[in-house]
């Protein structure tokens, strides 16, 4: 028997003392406390001290803790483990909404909900030739990049021709798919082999996806057509009437493809005239001058074609250039300015970089002639453009700015939203951080006009921000 | 377990002790299996056997006495018998103390009847107190030099010639005013000046450092309550 000296209590066990001056672990049993002295058996102990090759032997202690309540809980736990990593797998890998494109190959691509591709799915034979498979898991639009690429360099589309890529967004589960498309947008206004082509972006539904399916139409042009049945894109966009009628529900985004084919002297390309109107052998031999200006007549008409609100007097301009270039009557040169005149007046809008100086005081001098109102919201176009642009430089903006800066830019790519409203809120914010800033304004203010300079940017902006200046200052002064 | 191990030895024993009549062989018969009757008794009271309860494992070796002169070896094995007879017993004890003690303080109703049965160390150690101060500052001190009871536990030696040298070595130390000194300065043991002065060998005071430690704190605090503890096994 061994008398031992309690020194301290655990759940499980007690650390002893014992008189032979061994520190040992016994089992708990009945009331115990510290300080106490116990007679001890050797069944007692936890741990066996007797062995005398100083083997430990504590398996009866660890199988007794093992209880099948234990057991129990980490079987669960276990469980639980991998249900909610196939949950999230699961919902990872479920298709949020899904992208068809649509050139003359045809490809379905499903999104997750992180506009990843998950699945590429080919609905036609051309679309097999492609290397779909090195789509999977990139991000919409660097896919969409990729694919439109590829289609370019196995001949499918040919990117000198004025054809039209075909993109359409399926909803999956009833959710908005604007980020979706806002996303798609602003990657084809930085992306270059993007912005050789036209697109046309349009939104069905899941039901409407299956329709098109089965009759094997485009699936952006299901909810279009109802005279005839629609073959293929090319053949839906040859005709003008027909790409009126999609800008009506979807979004024509003109390439410059027109741009890039002109520098290097190759075809150019009448989109609202049938090919055989202008030949290459013709266009040469004319007046190099006239049919530079002929060309940026086209250009200037599709673009300003592609606005999405267009005011009276470039409606009216339209159908005058359109006469013009079908026909031949009226006066080139009078157009080409008249174009260049309204196309600067919301050049600020599209932010095209086009745009030269003389064409800035052009639209100074047009802007007298053109209707007050046009006139007003292209100013106030202009005006906003260039106070997102200012604030856009803020170096750390707060979260109204940023918040801001999103809506704006929602007006402008989509225009959607109160322009008066987003005018008068720039300003106002403007006028915070210049406040805030207030020491090192001037400095930054040089410099910003300097940089202004170097991007001559004309003096109708520089005039306003010196208005903006003046006005700040005196806002200043009142506040001190 | 001895006395389950060797139930051949056991038979021998028994077929030598005589029914009713007190012999050396039944009293060794006896005294070897006392942790045998302390589990059963202890089992019986529901907790350890302390000092305190003395008289009931009084009570459970008389009851193993009872059972070598009752034993029946065709009616199961000895071991299984004498503790049923050394349980029912004590549990008979239990309650006649406890109704003694209801008898003689007919005026203590506030302590439980547990309690009565069993007085607690509370009542009749006066020294508990100061037992458990002296833990107190054994473990905080322990804490200082950065040892866990737990690593004690581990690292204490398992032989007992290696605990019995250990101990006396940590006495030794701690009278070194010197060295200790030095060693609560530096909360660690000086090993080359330990190895010279005390002729051991270094890997016998590395693998044993926590139990050389907790010695010497307790030599050196004079905690009276756990040197006995030790001491009594240093002079074993």
């Amino acid at each position: 028997m061994i008398n031992g000296l309690v020194i301290e209590l655990q759940s499980a066990y007690a650390l002893v003392l014992t008189d032979e001056g061994h520190f040992i672990k016994v089992k708990r049993f009945g009331p115990m406390i510290e300080g106490q002295s116990i007679f001890l058996t050797e069944e007692d102990l936890v741990m066996d001290i007797q062995t005398e090759d100083g083997n430990l032997d504590n398996r009866t202690s660890m199988r007794r803790h093992f209880s099948p309540l234990l057991w129990g809980g980490v079987l669960a736990a276990f469980f639980l483990i991998v249900l909610s990593l196939s949950w999230v797998t699961i919902s990872a890998n479920s298709i949020y909404a899904a992208v068809i494109v649509d050139i003359n190959p045809s490809i379905q691509l499903d999104l997750n909900k992180n506009n990843k591709v998950v699945k590429l799915i080919a609905l036609n034979s051309d679309a097999l030739a492609l290397d779909l498979l090195s789509l999977k898991g990139k991000p919409i639009d660097e896919a969409l990049e990729m694919l439109i690429e590829d289609v370019g360099s196995k001949g499918f589309f040919n990117k000198t021709q004025n054809d039209y890529i075909l993109i359409t967004t399926v909803a999956m589960k009833d959710q908005p798919v604007d980020e979706l498309k806002a996303n798609l947008l602003k990657k084809f206004e930085n992306s270059d082999v993007l912005q050789r082509t036209n697109m046309a972006i349009s939104n069905i539904t899941p039901a409407q996806l299956n329709l098109a399916k089965e009759n094997k139409i485009p699936a952006g042009l299901v909810g279009i057509t109802a005279s005839q049945k629609p073959t293929s894109v090319s053949n839906f966009f040859e005709a003008e009437d027909n790409v009126k009628t999609f800008e009506t529900s979807g979004i024509i985004v003109k390439g410059n493809s027109v741009d890039a084919v002109t520098s290097a002297s190759v075809k150019p390309v009448d989109n609202s005239n049938s090919q055989s109107n202008s030949s290459p052998v013709l266009s040469t031999n004319k007046d190099m001058s006239e049919e530079t200006s002929t060309k940026d007549l086209q250009e200037r008409l599709s673009k300003l074609k592609s606005l999405s609100n267009p005011s009276k007097t470039i409606l009216s301009f339209i159908s005058k250039a359109e006469t013009y270039l079908n026909t031949g009557n009226g006066d080139l040169s009078a157009l080409t300015k008249e174009s260049k005149m309204l196309w600067d007046s919301v050049k600020e809008v599209t932010s095209d970089g086009t745009s030269n100086d003389d064409s800035a005081d052009d639209s100074d001098d047009d802007s007298s002639e053109s209707n007050s109102n046009d006139e007003s919201t292209a100013h106030l176009r202009a005006d906003l453009a260039e106070r997102l642009k200012k604030l856009k430089s803020i170096t750390n903006p707060s979260e109204s700015i940023s918040n801001f800066i999103i809506k704006a830019e929602a007006y402008f790519t989509r225009n959607v939203g109160d322009l008066k409203g987003l005018t008068e809120e720039a300003k106002a914010l403007w006028e915070k951080t210049k406040e805030t800033r207030d020491t090192d304004s001037k400095i930054s203010d040089v410099e910003d006009e300097d940089e202004d300079e170097d991007k001559d940017k004309g003096e109708d902006k520089q005039d306003d921000r010196k208005k903006d200046e003046k006005d700040k200052d005196q806002d200043d002064d009142d506040n001190n | 377990m001895i006395y389950t191990n060797n139930t051949d030895k056991l038979d021998v024993l028994l077929s030598k002790v005589v029914k009713n009549t007190p012999s050396e062989e039944r009293n060794q018969l006896i005294k070897n299996y006392r942790p045998f009757i302390a589990k059963q008794v202890s089992l019986a009271l529901g907790r350890y056997l302390n000092s305190e309860t003395e008289d009931a494992f009084i009570i459970g070796m008389e009851a193993f006495n009872e059972s070598i002169d009752k034993y029946n070896p065709e009616r199961g094995s000895f071991l299984n018998f004498a503790s049923k007879v050394i349980q029912s017993r004590t549990l008979d004890y239990i309650r006649k103390e406890q109704r003694y003690l209801k008898h003689e303080i007919p005026e203590a109703p506030s302590s439980s009847t547990f309690e009565k049965a069993w007085p607690s160390e509370l009542d009749s150690e006066p020294e508990l107190f100061e037992i458990q101060a002296e833990i107190q500052k054994f473990k905080r001190e322990l804490f200082h030099y950065g040892i866990s009871l737990e690593a004690l536990i581990q690292n204490a030696p398992k032989h007992k010639k290696v605990r019995i040298k250990m101990i006396q070595l940590s006495q030794e130390i701690s009278g070194e005013i010197e060295l200790m000194h030095k060693i609560k300065e530096k909360r660690h043991l000086p090993m080359l000046e330990i190895t010279l002065k005390f002729k051991v060998s270094k890997k016998i005071l590395k693998s044993h450092r926590e139990f050389i430690i907790a010695c010497i704190i307790v030599f050196h605090e004079n905690l009276k309550a756990i040197k006995s503890y030790l001491k009594s096994g240093g002079e074993a």
